[in-house]
């Protein structure tokens, strides 16, 4: 089992606020982890420190080590934008570019230089659009505006254009919340298609969800880690009373 | 903590409740078919016989309202654990019921004038049962673990109680044919007992797996 | 009466007011065209007389085959006292005199343009459309009231009489004025045109287009996306804010003191004017600026950041297209009210006789509705329909302004 990113005592601040509290938590290479827990739990900060989307809110601190293969991704050493090529983001609202689906696709790989021959590029927009389970659907309209497709539809637009830039790591911050359950469960599928290529780390406020799409499960409360494991052991029987209060829909 | 849903919470308490009821009723129906070996009570017996369509009914309805709750609600961990254990165990209580209910019969049939230590080491084997089962149940409602596997083991004295007993009811056979009907209704209530005493022990793995989440490994 | 009926009858009477204020001010807008229109169509065409007119080569003492230069030299006082007198043989010389009045007094100078661009008919008799004078101009469109009594007259009774002969011979025309749309500023109503101001406030708009432009746009994205917010930010903007309100005459003072004076820039020309109605544009267009940016979603550029892109990326990609719409509308709105702006203008000098067309924003210019100023200060009668045909240019022009600005802003409309 290979670690592809992981955390290690990690504190993070707004202000004098702490939203993390020292939280190390490994995600194996090629395996979904979801992490689960309340609203205000801390689970979508955590999430935004991987691929250092925080770093736009000036009165957000990181403290602790985070890691891509072993290297630091805060060290002087890496552009963040380098960083962001390989971990990629999908939004909770499907987010496409006022642009064409191709301009969509093609732009993280424009911008990154991956090639200027036409033909390349048309190649990479066809693999992206295929392997996010669009290709079928747009393959006569390119042309068309990113946002004149459905919902559930601009979300796998959202995620092709997420792989079109070869990320090793996918973060999803509730994907499917703002989608009915058969573009939700088309969404799954291709979760557990992209698996095999990378590694996925979902936030989801659906125990459902959690339990059809992850691998591992990650229990957040109050911007503590109180239990993360396979999520077969967590549905059925969690090492913590927390845990297994919040799961079963019980509050105090 | 209580579920924040507080209608679920008492769905799941009301089964907690039926499957309480079941097990009372139990208790008392053994309670009376031992007192039917004592006295050979034929009205009780009948009692006994008309008391176990009640706990058959019990089975059906918890069995219909588990299988609602799985559906709608989709329980996960303890819930689903208490679920899934529940149904297994009231297939085993309502077994019980009806081994405690063909002691009662085949009681009434034994003549009255056998060797008492035969009565008596049956009483006897009948009580045994009737604790190990009280105990069991308490062990069930309370979820105390570390009883589990003594009450369990207990199993294994009533199994050699009952070896003994048929040893003794064939030895007593060969020399007297006259007792062979009588034999035969004393040797399956002892059966009987021992079955009871068998799903005493299922019971016992299902709470250990409510509790635990896994089956005991011995 | 009931609650509901009370209700729909003070609806209806609502919308009645809102009718009746719509109908009240498309007839007042009806009015207003209506009226320029008519006092103004007039300008853009002038009188002119058939003649015919010998080009007697030993008159203008030039030679068979005459360079341009040779004929710009020559003198066509004779020729013409010489055509007039042989044409007007029967009347006398102070009557000749007073025929003359009827005409142009640069009719020489109409003469010479014409044989310069047809130089084969030296020597040859052929017809020629010469100018009227601004009163002949005047009497032929109607605007003279010939009751008047003669010595009030700026045309006495012998004049009328050859007039009405000249119509009568069909030797009167009105064409269209181009000269209207190809020279500058004169003292004759019958030779002045619009050319000088059109390019004057061609030349005002572009460079003040071209300055505050860019610079408001930048502004606005240091201000929106990269300032840190703090109290320097909050001044900056308070200020800027209170600039969009400012009289647009401090401008022209600030103008003067520093650009005239402090840099010394050449006085009343376009380049001055411009970057003066550039001041007083730039916040308009900053404020439109800024608040666009702001109505972008904050999910673009989430989107765009993801992906890896540089700050730069994703402001110069993503949020300032979509800030294009509604940046523009400011700028429609700030480049209208700089068109129309004179009194900025007036402090820096841009209100001068301009009779020249200036061909770049460093010579002396004038723009369009100063001039339309100095003409309605005219009492000759001439200009007043000229002051009323620049007034219906400009609209024309602020209306092509209009239509680019917005030709522009529908393209860079996208729907999200």
């Amino acid at each position: 089992m290979v670690n592809a990113i992981n955390t290690k005592n990690l504190n993070v601040y707004y202000g004098d606020q702490q939203a993390i509290h020292n939280i190390s938590l490994d995600f194996l290479k090629n395996k979904v982890t979801a992490l689960i827990g309340p609203s205000g739990c801390g689970k979508s900060t955590f999430l935004r420190c991987l691929n250092r989307m925080n770093d736009v809110i000036d009165i957000c601190r990181v403290e602790g080590n985070i890691s891509l293969n072993g290297m630091d991704i805060y060290s002087k050493e890496i552009e963040v934008e380098h960083l962001r090529e390989k971990i990629g983001m999908v939004f909770q609202k499907p987010n496409p570019f006022p642009k064409s689906i191709y301009d969509n696709v093609a732009y993280g790989p424009r911008i990154h230089g991956f090639t200027d021959k036409k033909e390349e590029m048309d190649l990479i927009v066809e693999t992206s659009l295929k392997k996010a389970g669009l290709f079928e659907e747009v393959k006569d309209r390119l042309e068309d505006m990113g946002t004149s497709l459905s919902g559930g539809q601009q979300q796998r637009l959202c995620i092709a254009r997420a792989i079109a830039i070869k990320p090793e790591v996918i973060l999803m911050d509730e994907p499917c919340s703002a989608l009915d359950p058969i573009a939700t469960s088309i969404i799954e599928e291709l979760i557990t298609d992209l698996k095999k290529s990378y590694t996925i780390i979902i936030v989801t406020h659906s125990m459902q969800q959690a339990a059809r799409v992850s691998d591992k499960t990650a229990f957040f409360h109050l911007g503590n880690l109180i239990e993360e494991g396979d999520t077969s052991k967590i549905f059925t029987k969690p090492d913590h009373q927390k845990t297994n209060d919040y799961i079963t829909g019980r509050f105090g | 903590m209580k579920h924040a849903d507080k209608f679920y919470e008492s769905q799941l308490n009301s089964i907690n409740e039926k499957l309480v009821k079941m097990g009372s009723l139990l208790e008392k129906q053994f309670a009376s078919a031992l007192e039917v070996l004592d006295t050979r009570d034929e009205q009780l017996a009948q009692k006994v016989v008309d008391n176990d369509h009640e706990i058959n009914q019990l089975n059906h309805e918890i069995s219909d309202f588990v299988f609602q709750i799985i559906a709608m609600r989709q329980p996960i961990a303890d819930d689903l654990r208490f679920l899934f254990c529940t149904i297994k165990i009231i297939r085993d209580l309502e077994r019980i019921g009806d081994h405690i209910t063909s002691i009662a019969k085949k009681a009434t049939r034994v003549s009255k004038n056998i060797p008492s230590e035969f009565t008596e080491k049956l009483t006897n084997l009948g009580k045994q049962a009737s604790v190990m089962t009280h105990d069991a149940l308490n062990c069930l409602f309370e979820r105390r673990l570390s009883q589990v596997a003594k009450i369990a083991k207990r199993d294994d004295i009533i199994d050699e109680l009952h070896g003994e007993f048929i040893s003794d009811v064939l030895a007593y056979m060969k020399k007297h044919d006259d007792f062979i009907p009588d034999s035969l209704s004393l040797i399956q209530m002892s059966k009987a007992i021992e079955r009871v005493g068998d799903h005493i022990t299922n019971i016992m793995e299902e709470v250990h797996f409510l509790i635990e989440g896994q089956y005991s490994s011995d | 009466m009931t609650n509901l009926a009370k209700r729909k009858k003070a609806e209806l009477r609502f919308r009645f007011y809102g009718i009746f204020s719509v109908f009240l001010s498309l007839l007042f807008v009806a009015i207003l065209i209506f009226n320029i229109c008519s006092s103004g169509i007039g300008g853009f065409y002038k009188t002119i007389f058939l003649t015919s007119i010998h080009f007697d080569q030993k008159l203008l003492n030039l030679e068979d085959n005459a360079s341009e230069e040779q004929i710009r030299n020559a003198s066509f006082r004779k020729l013409i006292k010489n055509n007039f007198d042989e044409s007007f043989k029967d009347y006398s010389k102070d009557e000749i005199k007073q025929i003359k009045k009827l005409f142009y007094r640069k009719i020489d100078i109409e003469l010479k343009n014409f044989l310069i661009n047809n130089p084969e008919f030296l020597n040859k008799t052929t017809k020629v459309e010469l100018t009227a004078s601004t009163h002949i101009d005047q009497i032929h469109k109607g605007n003279f009231d010939r009751t008047v009594q003669e010595k009030h007259r700026k045309v006495n009774n012998f004049q009328l009489e050859i007039y009405d002969k000249f119509v009568e011979d069909q030797k009167v025309k009105k064409v269209w004025n181009s000269t209207y749309f190809t020279s500058g500023d004169s003292r004759d109503p019958e030779s002045a045109g619009v050319a000088s101001s059109v390019m004057g406030s061609v030349f005002t708009i572009l460079i003040c287009f071209l300055l505050s432009f860019p610079i408001a746009i930048f502004a606005s994205i240091y201000l929106q996306e990269f300032a840190k917010a703090g109290k320097i930010t909050d001044l900056i903007e308070i200020n800027i804010n209170n600039l969009a309100a400012v009289p647009s005459i401090i401008f022209g003072l600030l103008g003067l003191g520093i650009l005239l004076n402090f840099f010394g820039l050449p006085r009343s020309t376009a380049l001055v004017g411009g970057i003066v109605l550039s001041f007083m544009t730039l916040p308009t267009i900053i404020v439109a600026c800024r608040s666009s940016l702001r109505a972008v979603p904050p999910s673009i550029r989430e989107a765009a950041l993801a992906l890896g892109a540089t700050k730069n990326q994703v402001v110069f990609h993503h949020v300032l297209p979509l800030a294009m719409p509604g940046t523009l509308t400011g700028t429609i709105i700030g480049l209208a009210r700089a068109i129309g702006e004179t009194a900025p203008l007036l402090m820096i000098g841009m209100v001068a006789f301009i009779m020249d067309i200036p061909s770049n924003p460093l010579e002396p210019a004038v723009g369009m509705p100063a001039q339309i100023y100095l003409w309605s200060e005219s009492s000759e009668r001439g200009f007043i329909e000229k002051t009323s045909s620049a007034i219906i240019l400009l609209l024309m022009f602020l209306i092509v302004v209009n239509f680019v600005s917005v030709y522009f802003r529908k393209k860079y409309e996208k729907k999200w």
